[in-house]
């Protein structure tokens, strides 16, 4: 696994590698396109520019941006607890909603409730977010009366405020992302339900709240958890049309600002942190599947 | 019959297509170890998971009655049924692997719900846990109950299946195929503990197998059942000693190859248990049947031939 | 419990069938240019003369919504065709093709997939351009990983069966064996991959011109029509409802005709 993810890695920073056309665009003229390149050091030939990168990577240096004039790195990790926080948040939201949601649902099958989560997952596939965002930002202007616009708060000044400044971005994130979440949570309730260590644990004489709740679930847990797992790195790329409606500087919106400044190093550097973030965060999901949820698999994968 | 701990009475199941039991009826009295046997396929299992309300999705009761200590328990629903049913029998399941969560540890599938019951701690329970897997000729107990099911040898697997089915005191015990599925040596000695705990604990007993021999070391009464229904019943020296019906001699004859040496003459019972038009009251066994006559082909009766023995065949 | 044609395949196909309609219909007729300006008639509501209104610069936004329903929905086929196309055959590829060269074709795929979808997709569509085709051709990009997963984990299934191994020892050439013994067993599953895809296309294809990275103006597209109306919100929330509500009912649509093939060939859970 860890290999893998090495693999995957190096893929990825191979692209990068053509950031070069990225930053310049196909509409720019011969004359810019030297001026820019000799700028960058691209003239250079293309290994020794991609050894250097990567030699100023090890120390965490991720280069110059060109637009804000500012070190890559100081850019993102200012506007990295934005997103993480916009990601952590709605995820857990998604989490709660799709736990509760998609037992019930098992549970109770074919009942109203299961209809209802169902609703809600062809909904959540179907609601483009940033219509969705346009509907809120609507309803919270004109029916609780507060203006998102522009009224960023940042986590340093007021938690409260910061949390009530990206409220309707976690509403919209969390919707897109419960989901997916919920028909899996069903899906692998009813699974584990259909099991015969489950009718068994019945018959021994253990109440059917416990047979769900400490049975059933602990074997149901792991596919959701794996997903959440993917959900979070991709939410750490994902959130830029969400944060670009409601005007908040994270992550997302300095990547769709560079790309559209042409800011070659800002991109690259956001690229390749992001990138790492989804290695680390699918290593960090394969640990607490193997340690927390499924002890048994690091020994059923040495058979 | 107040002493009747379990009555099964003419008890139909279907699935969409067609009959699966048609009219079993069946009694285990205080005390009493009856076995269940005949071929796979022909519907013992299905007669514990209706008893047990564990029956597949598209199957379903069509008529009959099952009394439990007096309480239909084909009615009851929900918490009713767990508490007049479930705590009250122990049940040890045929295929371990599948009746144990494999991802929790066997100490606390072996104790949550005793201590849900009883209201005990945990420790209460564990110590019970493991003085009862003692009993079951089990060591390292402190090993094995914080173990998970995958890490265990079949044998030990099935030693905690029947400690659940203990862990009660319910005083009434049900198996199904206690004895398949392992090796010969593990079979002797699940067998042996069988025996162990019937002399120590005088406990009633379903037992439903197809293992003879074993059948014959423990039950004190015998069903046996053919194509979804009871073909012959009584004490467990009748059904070996004098069995009526060809299908019961023809289980015995199998059964006895074991002890007896490859060469001689086999009985073959050739073909398949019969699926369908099993509500039929005509013989469903004759189309395999060795000694058939031109009354094979008539509605049956259920015939007495002592007290105890009934069989149902013309012969 | 499964019906062969559940509700979600009739309410897919209907939807589907609707927005297909308006889109052909778009290339014969709309009731307006849908690129006129108006400016005296900016802003209107429905009426009988513009049955859903006008945007900020007059364009009868009935007509506007008829195009941009064909644009992505062709846009949304192009890309899911070539995209699945390129997967399948790359999931072919490896799943015929020795140990080494396997592994890096599914290495190249999992990275294409492990990577935030929007943030590989702006970089594809920065790199590429702006407009219809380098969208397309991001969103096609984005659609390979799926389809080479799918398709190779089926091939790889439907090789350990009899039929294809007795196939195999007969000498039966490969082209054949792909097209006559492979594909078949798989095209049910393809197909249910298909049309959900086409879905999600159509969603990365607005949310591209949503950021102002898709088709440009002055064509209309769905995306862009709600971004535009982003701008009025708070004056005029009208603007918002005819793009969001089409562009819901086109994805809406393609996930319930998805989950009724699915439910169709009798696949496990709904």
């Amino acid at each position: 696994m860890l290999l893998v993810s090495i693999i995957t890695f190096i893929a990825l920073s191979v692209i990068p590698g053509n950031a070069a056309l990225i930053a310049l665009g196909t509409e720019a003229s011969a004359a810019s396109l030297d001026a820019v390149s000799s700028d960058l050091g691209l003239d250079q030939s293309f290994s020794s520019r991609l050894f250097s990168y990567y030699k100023g990577l090890l120390s965490l240096d991720f280069g110059t941006s060109s637009y804000f004039g500012q070190d890559v790195w100081t850019l993102i990790l200012q506007r990295l607890p934005l997103t993480v926080s916009l990601a952590l948040l709605s995820l857990l939201a998604a989490f709660i909603l799709s736990m509760l949601l998609g037992c019930a649902a098992a549970i109770y099958r074919e009942s109203f409730i299961d209809a209802f989560s169902r609703i809600i997952v062809q909904l959540s596939a179907s609601l483009p977010s940033f219509w969705l965002s346009l509907l809120l930002l609507l309803f919270a202007s004109r029916v609780l009366g507060f203006s998102q616009a522009g009224s960023y708060v940042s986590m340093s000044e007021s938690i409260p405020l910061f949390l009530k400044s990206i409220s309707l971005a976690v509403i919209v994130l969390a919707v897109g992302e419960s989901g997916p979440l919920l028909r899996i949570v069903r899906i692998s309730m009813i699974g584990a339900m259909e099991e015969d260590w489950f009718t068994a644990c019945q018959v021994k004489g253990l109440s059917k709240r416990k047979a769900v709740f400490s049975y059933a679930l602990r074997s149901a847990l792991s596919a959701p958890v794996s997903l959440m797992g993917l959900q979070l790195a991709k939410l750490l790329g994902g959130t830029a049309i969400v944060e670009s409606i409601f005007a908040l500087p994270g992550l997302g919106r300095l990547f769709l600002t560079a790309v559209e400044m042409r800011d070659l190093n800002l991109v690259q550097g956001i690229v390749i942190f992001v990138s790492f973030a989804v290695v680390m965060m699918n290593l960090l999901t394969d640990l607490l599947l193997r340690v927390v949820i499924n002890p048994l698999s690091a020994s059923e994968d040495r058979k | 019959m107040p002493d009747n701990i379990l009555t099964i009475d003419n008890l139909y199941v279907e699935d969409t297509s067609t009959a699966i039991l048609a009219g079993v009826s069946l009694c285990v009295r205080k005390g009493e170890r009856v076995a269940l046997v005949g071929e796979s396929g022909c519907g013992k299992t299905m007669t514990l998971r209706t008893l047990l309300h564990m029956l597949p999705e598209d199957v379903r009761i069509r008529s009959g009655s099952i009394l439990f200590k007096g309480t239909d328990v084909l009615s009851l629903k929900g918490r009713k049924r767990r508490d007049l049913l479930y705590r009250q029998l122990g049940f040890a399941g045929q295929n371990t692997s599948e009746n144990l969560h494999p991802l929790l540890k066997v100490g606390r599938q072996l104790t949550d719900f005793y201590r849900e019951i009883r209201k005990c701690s945990r420790a209460e329970a564990l110590e019970r846990a493991e003085k009862l897997l003692v009993s079951l000729s089990l060591d390292d107990t402190s090993r094995i109950l914080s173990s998970y099911p995958g890490e265990l040898s079949g044998g030990m697997r099935q030693r905690v299946s029947i400690a659940i089915a203990l862990m009660n005191e319910t005083g009434f015990l049900i198996a199904d195929e206690p004895t398949s599925a392992l090796d010969a040596a593990v079979r002797v000695q699940i067998e042996d503990l069988y025996l162990k705990i019937a002399q120590e604990t005088h406990m009633a007993m379903l037992l439903v197998s197809h293992d003879l021999s074993f059948v014959r070391k423990l039950a004190d009464r015998v069903y046996v059942m053919y194509a979804g229904k009871i073909v012959e019943e009584g004490l467990a020296g009748e059904i070996f000693s004098s069995p009526c019906h060809p299908y019961t001699k023809a289980l015995i004859a199998l059964s006895d190859i074991r002890n007896k040496s490859r060469d001689e003459d086999l009985d073959e019972l050739g073909g398949y248990v019969p699926r369908d038009g099993r509500d039929d009251p005509r013989c469903a066994f004759l189309s395999r049947c060795a000694s058939s006559c031109a009354e094979c082909t008539k509605p049956l009766e259920y015939r007495k031939l002592s007290r105890t023995h009934y069989v149902r065949c013309v012969l | 419990m499964r019906k062969r044609f559940s509700f979600s395949l009739i309410a897919g196909i209907v939807l589907t069938g609707l927005i297909v309609l308006l889109s052909l219909i778009s290339v014969f007729y709309t009731p307006y240019d849908g690129e006129a300006m108006d400016l005296m008639n900016r802003f209107s509501l429905p009426s009988a003369e513009h049955l859903l209104g006008t945007d900020h610069f007059g364009r009868d936004i009935l007509s506007r919504v008829m195009d941009a329903c064909r644009r992505a929905l062709s846009g949304g086929l192009l890309s899911v065709t070539l995209g699945s196309l390129l997967g399948i055959m790359l999931g072919l590829a490896a799943s015929l093709s020795g140990r080494k060269t396997r592994e890096l074709l599914m290495r190249f795929t999992d990275a294409l997939a492990a990577f935030p979808t929007i943030l590989m997709a702006l970089m594809l569509a920065a790199a590429l351009g702006r407009g219809l085709l380098p969208s397309v051709a991001a969103i096609c990009i984005y659609m390979i990983p799926s389809f080479s997963r799918l398709t190779l984990s089926m091939a790889d299934e439907a090789r350990s069966r009899l039929y294809i191994k007795a196939a195999v020892s007969y000498n039966v050439p490969a082209r054949r064996l792909i097209l006559f013994h492979l594909l078949p067993p798989l095209l049910s599953r393809l197909l249910t991959q298909l049309t959900s895809s086409i879905g999600s296309a159509v969603l990365l294809e607005s949310s591209l011109s949503f950021l102002g990275l898709g088709i440009q103006p002055p064509s209309s597209s769905l995306g862009m029509m709600l971004s535009e109306a982003r701008n009025y919100i708070l004056t005029h929330p009208y603007q918002a409802v005819p793009s969001g509500v089409v562009l819901m009912i086109m994805l809406l649509g393609f996930n319930l005709l998805g989950d009724g093939i699915n439910n169709m060939f009798g696949d496990r859970h709904a």
